[in-house]
């Protein structure tokens, strides 16, 4: 008997995704004039009313980003104490906040994908949990915890696991038939198929989830802050409030904007990173 | 002589005439008045070696009696004995190349970790399984394409690389549920084509399951027809065309025309007796 | 065996599954009913902290008589209401704006992208100042909030309409402006849909948390910031009972969304595996 090779013929064009090298340019010229160019037209409109009328609610935009500026650099020093003292403390507790939440979130979420029963068994408690509000459990936590960061910290934790949680168990319970055929025929080890498949084809959802939950951290980072505390940005809104400081309390809203899209963009170069296979699957089919 | 094919892992045990037997398996989904019998008392038995088409009209019963084989699915009444052993669940040494190529290669791996991914938890050296795979990917056509990931492959490529995992199982049964019933018309000889020089370059037992008549006959020694659910065996045809098989000239001969038409008639002719 | 009973075969084991669903769903909420009476009662857990079950739902009830309580759950439910209400005549019309004519809405996505982000309770000083601390401070924070999930589910389902359907349309001689009133928005009705819900449970802890956090405010959420001021157990009964009492309206309101879901916009796959 002969033993025949087939020749190999790549019926359809390998080469990876992109187009020319200039097209791609021109496209990200345009997107981001689009993007600047009526930014720059209202800043300006704004611009021109604050200065003309004497409103104290509404500071020129100019102003306020000037002001935020010298509150976080200063003039002189490197960094502001405000900046030290209160900004960074508001990114911990919300990094860890983030950090411990998404964790519980994943290991209960993926017990609740994994298993029907649990699932089952589980749901109703999930979803009258999940619908208190969670800032309104914050004086339940101030009561039971104080005032402390600890406090804050579970607090954050807490209100964050939730979008995980259910993302999660989204993810991990609706993996393709086919992937668990695979998990089964090959005779892979559970705790393999549980790494080195589940996990990975529910990344997309409990990606999505972590999106959402890092911006409700930062939310509840600062609202953990409106009472008994004693640094943190949401305390200088409050402090700023108090004072009637209004030039100051637009500089920290302006803050919390770019810290929310600082954590997008961060969340958007690990989606590229880790996920991109997602990508580039989902756009053929 | 010795046999030149490459040997499957657990080639001392397949010392067995008898492969696969299928003994008086049926299935039945559901019960009381909303059940379904898929499959009804079914008996058969495949020699080691040998390629057996499974044919049958578009229904539950072809892919219920592949997933009984596969031990992923226990029959209501019956059972399956591998090498002389009954079955209970996944059973060693066999490998299953899916219908649904795009979910079954693992995306986010490339194309060799995909082939390579069965042999993580076997004990070969790290020299061995790049061999294996880099020896699996040349025999399915695939040799240049290691790094790629799925997404940059068609959809033949893609069963190409399925069809090469499983070979880098090494196993000894090779089930394959209407691997082509995907993929247009021209890839699919390629890839028959294919199939048939992996039989000969590799020493396994394989199952085909297939709705395509011409297919069925072109490929195999036997051919299992099956009827609509409740499926029973409606003949056992064995396929005496001259070997090697080629598109064009074994679709030519007599021999394939007589056989392909008594296929089609017993199919599509219906079963009206039982 | 024919197709009909396997139909048949087919449809009924989904409802055989719901109710094992439904016993497994119940069987867990009382298992946790009972757990959490008996560690408190048994002391396990300090009563301090973990109130028995029991209590609670007492407390809650005896919450429902209090006519000051009746008053801030009403403020509370009226602003919501009324924030949807607006924030959906907002968003509902740019949202099919600008899921119709996208350079509009790459105009304006700069000044979206960046309003977007900014945490609707962080404007609270804010509008404290200039609207003062009564309904319509709440009403523009929770109108705020709510604009966003439903102006781009708005335009995500503008989007998402099929081009074969409007061609079709067109080629039986409708308008323009025919097609959008008869195939664009029906088809985006369900997107909508979605993003309503997702604004109302937004909407609902936005609003609860303002008023927590807003001095002099009424509402739910008042209520519990003023019961959390006095610090002792009793206190911390009422504030659980309390904080447990927006947990049910936010369900109920939930659910109500959900069925209002199922029964019109059954049709549509994402509003059935949303809720």
């Amino acid at each position: 008997m002969t033993t025949t090779t087939p020749t190999p013929t790549p019926d359809a064009t390998a080469s990876p995704r992109g187009s020319a090298p200039h097209r791609g340019g021109r496209r990200a010229l345009v997107a981001v004039l689009y993007f600047m160019v009526p930014l720059a037209v209202v800043v300006a409109l704004w611009q021109g009313a604050a200065v003309t009328s004497i409103s104290p609610f509404f500071p020129p935009p100019l102003k306020i980003g000037a002001n935020l500026w010298e509150l976080l650099l200063g003039r002189g020093q490197l960094v502001t104490d405000a900046f030290t003292g209160d900004v960074l403390p508001t990114v911990g507790r919300t990094a860890l906040g983030f950090a411990i939440g998404s964790a519980w979130g994943v290991l209960i979420g993926t017990a609740m994908g994994l298993s029907r029963g649990t699932r089952e068994t589980a749901t109703p408690i999930v979803e009258f949990l999940r619908s208190i509000p969670a800032t309104a459990t914050l004086p339940l936590f101030i009561l039971l915890l104080g005032g402390g960061d600890d406090m804050r910290i579970a607090f954050i934790a807490y209100g964050v696991s939730w979008f995980v949680l259910i993302n999660t168990a989204s993810g991990v319970g609706t993996i393709h038939k086919t992937l668990i055929d695979l998990g089964r025929v090959f005779r892979v080890s559970p705790a393999r198929r549980l790494f080195a498949i589940v996990l990975p084809a529910a990344m997309p959802k409990i990606f999505a989830g972590l999106r959402i939950a890092s911006t409700a951290a930062l939310l509840l980072a600062i609202v953990s802050e409106f009472m008994l505390a004693t640094n943190g940005i949401g305390f200088l809104l409050i402090q700023a409030q108090g004072r009637f400081q209004l030039l100051d309390m637009w500089s920290w809203m302006l803050l919390l904007a770019i810290l929310g899209l600082l954590i997008n963009v961060l969340l958007d170069l690990a989606e590229r990173r880790l996920l991109s296979w997602h990508r580039f699957s989902r756009a053929k089919i | 002589m010795s046999d030149p094919r490459i040997p499957a892992r657990n080639a001392a045990r397949s010392e067995w005439a008898e492969a696969v037997v299928v003994d008086h398996v049926s299935h039945v989904y559901g019960s009381g008045s909303t059940a379904h019998h898929a499959i009804d008392d079914l008996a058969f038995t495949v020699h080691a070696g040998e390629f057996v088409s499974i044919v049958g009209p578009s229904g539950a019963g072809k892919t219920t009696l592949l997933r009984t084989l596969a031990g992923l699915l226990s029959p209501t009444s019956g059972g399956v004995l591998i090498d002389g052993q009954r079955i209970t669940g996944v059973p060693e040494g066999m490998a299953m190349v899916f219908q649904d190529y795009s979910r079954s290669l693992l995306p986010w791996l490339s194309v060799e970790r995909n082939v390579a991914f069965p042999l993580a938890g076997t004990s070969s050296s790290r020299q061995e399984r790049q061999a294996i795979v880099a020896d699996s990917l040349e025999a399915v056509g695939l040799k240049g394409f290691e790094k790629r990931y799925p997404w940059q492959l068609s959809g033949g490529m893609q069963q190409r690389a399925s069809i090469a995992r499983a070979l880098a199982y090494r196993p000894q049964l090779l089930l394959m549920d209407e691997p082509f019933a995907s993929v247009d018309a021209q890839t699919r000889e390629g890839l028959e084509d294919l199939v048939l020089s992996i039989r000969d370059r590799y020493d396994m037992t394989i199952l085909f399951v297939t709705h395509d008549i011409d297919e069925s006959v072109y490929l195999a020694d036997r051919v299992l027809v099956l009827s609509r659910p409740p499926a029973h065996l409606v003949e056992d045809i064995k396929i005496d065309l001259p070997s090697p098989r080629d598109q064009i000239s074994t679709r030519e001969h007599a021999d394939f025309v007589h056989l392909r038409g008594h296929v089609a008639r017993l199919i599509h002719g219906g079963d009206r007796s039982r | 065996m024919d197709t009909v009973s396997m139909a048949t075969a087919a449809l009924a084991r989904p409802r055989r599954r719901r109710r094992i669903a439904l016993w497994r769903g119940l069987a867990g909420l009382a298992g946790l009913v009972i757990v959490l009476e008996i560690i408190s009662r048994a002391g396990i857990v300090n009563r301090a902290f973990l109130p028995p079950f029991s209590t609670v739902v007492v407390e809650a009830v005896q919450l429902w008589g209090d006519p000051v309580f009746r008053a801030d759950v009403g403020s509370t439910l009226l602003t919501y209401l009324l924030g949807m209400l607006i924030a959906a005549a907002i968003a509902v019309p740019l949202g099919i704006l600008f899921g119709l004519f996208a350079p509009v809405y790459r105009a304006a996505s700069a000044l979206v992208e960046l309003m977007r982000p900014i945490p609707p309770v962080a404007l609270v000083p804010l509008v404290l100042l200039v609207l003062g601390s009564g309904l319509e401070m709440k009403l523009a924070i929770a109108v705020f909030a709510a604009v966003w999930p439903i102006m781009f589910n708005t335009l995500y389902g503008v989007h998402d309409v099929d081009p074969y359907a409007k061609e079709m349309a067109r080629s039986f001689g409708v308008s323009a402006f025919g097609v959008i009133r008869r195939v664009v928005i029906p088809s985006a009705a369900p997107f909508v849909m979605t993003g309503v819900r997702i604004a109302s449970s937004i909407s609902l802890i936005v609003v609860i948390t303002v008023e927590l956090i807003a001095g002099g405010a009424q509402g739910l959420g008042a209520f519990i910031s003023r019961e959390r001021a006095y610090g002792d157990a009793e206190a911390y009964l009422a504030v659980l009972a309390a904080t447990v009492t927006a947990g049910i309206l936010g369900l109920l309101i939930n659910l109500a969304i959900g069925a209002v879901e199922r029964r019109f916009f059954g049709w549509d796959a994402t509003a059935r595996e949303g809720a």
